[in-house]
């Protein structure tokens, strides 16, 4: 269903886009299409960054549902980048996030945030799962030889579970627990 | 007359070892508070929502934990206090004995905190006997021989804890390297560490499944650090900013908590 959700969106936002170059191309001419494609891409971008959730529809049924496009994945790359940039652009971290975000990719969130410590090689990416729980995973490079992880999962700023696991059962824990809630 | 809290030093016939479960049981909401140095805007993440928020790793780093160092409030200790800092004599363990004179409040035992700080704080009912589950490595039957001896040597010795079965090592699972591993859970503990000039100074502490008298004193192995993570992951995405977010409750009848039972009977003998 929400699969079907993303595709007309898909579709909407691809058809508003040729509808406003070719507004733009019968007033303007050419220059005028270039240019207000990427001012379409831009506000797309801005949207993308600024609005979240999965699953929600806009009131005004408008192009702010863009963001739906946005996937986890996405959204670990931004978190990671914002990290890096903080960390004076040290991403001596590369190795350990896309070690965590080839699994944990395949999870539906709303948010995420990326911190560590580069002197001690650990990576902590957080996630605000769509139910509002976040789940905290931790993963330290000299552990690299294991897919072991360890992690939190914390509702209202409560405690709910603490384990250590390998990374790739722990997404697959996630993913199960969100296909029975949908 | 020097402008250093003298409430909160320790006393005469003041005793050591206050427990977190003593304390709970005489105010369940009493808090910790650790000083975070900096501003809140740049020690706190909010990417996750406001609800949401953590303290960053550099202001609550790896290496404060374990024995991550706090103060218990809601007794003599105040929010206030937090701006001192103890060095050289002021930060060493009491003796445990007798009243610190006031010759030590000098300058060169503290220090006044200048710069931006403010306070996190945690219920002690949930930072005390938290379960902290951890994975040992054990590629040798004899390693692991001896650590099921040592926890059930360990569990026999308390009362609080349930006995727990550890399988035999050809069941335990294989990790990814082929070699058999066990789940282990240990606990954290707030343990007391008056020290010369703060009384109410404790230390989160962490402990083994297989030893409950000694705590870890650094995250030198792999599964140490991996507990290391957990808390203090635990503890970024737990605290609240005080008095803003939560006012420490005041621990009633507190003078209980410091009472050396020992000390008053051999004054009545």
């Amino acid at each position: 269903m929400k699969k079907n959700f993303i595709q007309v969106q898909k579709i909407k936002i691809v058809t508003t886009s040729i509808v406003l170059a070719g507004i733009a191309f019968t007033l303007f001419g050419c220059d005028a299409v270039e240019a207000t494609a990427v001012e379409f891409r831009q506000e797309t971008v801005v949207c993308c960054a600024e609005v979240d959730t999965a699953s929600s529809i806009s009131p005004d049924g408008n192009i702010v549902l863009a963001s739906n496009e946005q996937s986890t994945a996405d959204k670990i790359s931004l978190a990671y980048s914002r990290f890096v940039s903080d960390k004076g652009g040290d991403s001596s971290l590369d190795d350990v996030c896309g070690f965590m975000a080839d699994e944990m990719k395949a999870v539906r969130v709303d948010k995420v945030s990326v911190d560590g410590s580069v002197d001690d090689g650990l990576l902590n990416m957080s996630f605000r799962l769509p139910d509002g729980m976040i789940l905290s995973v931790n993963k330290r490079r000299d552990t690299m030889d294991s897919r072991l992880v360890a992690f939190n999962i914390i509702r209202d700023r409560r405690l709910v579970i603490s384990d250590v696991m390998d990374i790739h059962n722990l997404r697959e824990y996630i993913n199960t627990v969100q296909a029975r809630l949908a | 007359m020097s402008e250093y809290p003298e409430r909160i030093l320790p006393r005469e016939k003041w005793r050591k070892g206050i427990t977190g479960g003593e304390i709970v049981a005489l105010c369940g909401k009493a808090v910790i508070g650790r000083r975070i140095d900096g501003r809140p805007a740049d020690c706190i993440d909010k990417s996750l929502g406001e609800d949401n928020m953590s303290l960053k790793i550099d202001a609550l780093p790896l290496n404060r934990i374990p024995d991550l160092s706090t103060n218990l409030l809601g007794a003599l200790f105040r929010l206030e206090d937090f701006v001192f800092i103890q060095k050289g004599e002021g930060k060493m363990p009491w003796n445990g004995r007798e009243t610190v004179p006031a010759s030590m409040l000098v300058g060169s035992n503290y220090e006044r905190q200048t710069g931006d700080m403010f306070v996190a704080g945690w219920l002690v009912c949930e930072v005390d006997k938290l379960p902290v589950p951890y994975r040992k490595t054990l590629p040798k039957k004899s390693d692991y021989e001896a650590f099921r001896k040592r926890v059930e040597a360990d569990r026999a010795a308390r009362t609080d804890v349930r006995t727990v079965y550890l399988e035999e090592y050809e069941k335990l699972p294989l990790n990814e390297n082929r070699q058999r591993y066990c789940d282990a859970e240990g606990e954290v503990r707030i343990v007391h560490d008056p020290t010369n000039l703060n009384y109410w100074h404790f230390l989160v502490s962490l402990y083994p499944m297989d030893d409950h008298k000694h705590p870890i004193s650094a995250a030198k192995t792999s599964w140490c650090r991996m507990m290391a993570d957990n808390v203090g992951d635990f503890l970024r995405r737990t605290f609240c900013q005080l008095p803003e977010q939560m006012q420490p409750a005041a621990i009633e009848g507190w003078e209980e908590l410091v009472e050396d039972t020992a000390a008053s009977g051999a004054d009545k003998v």
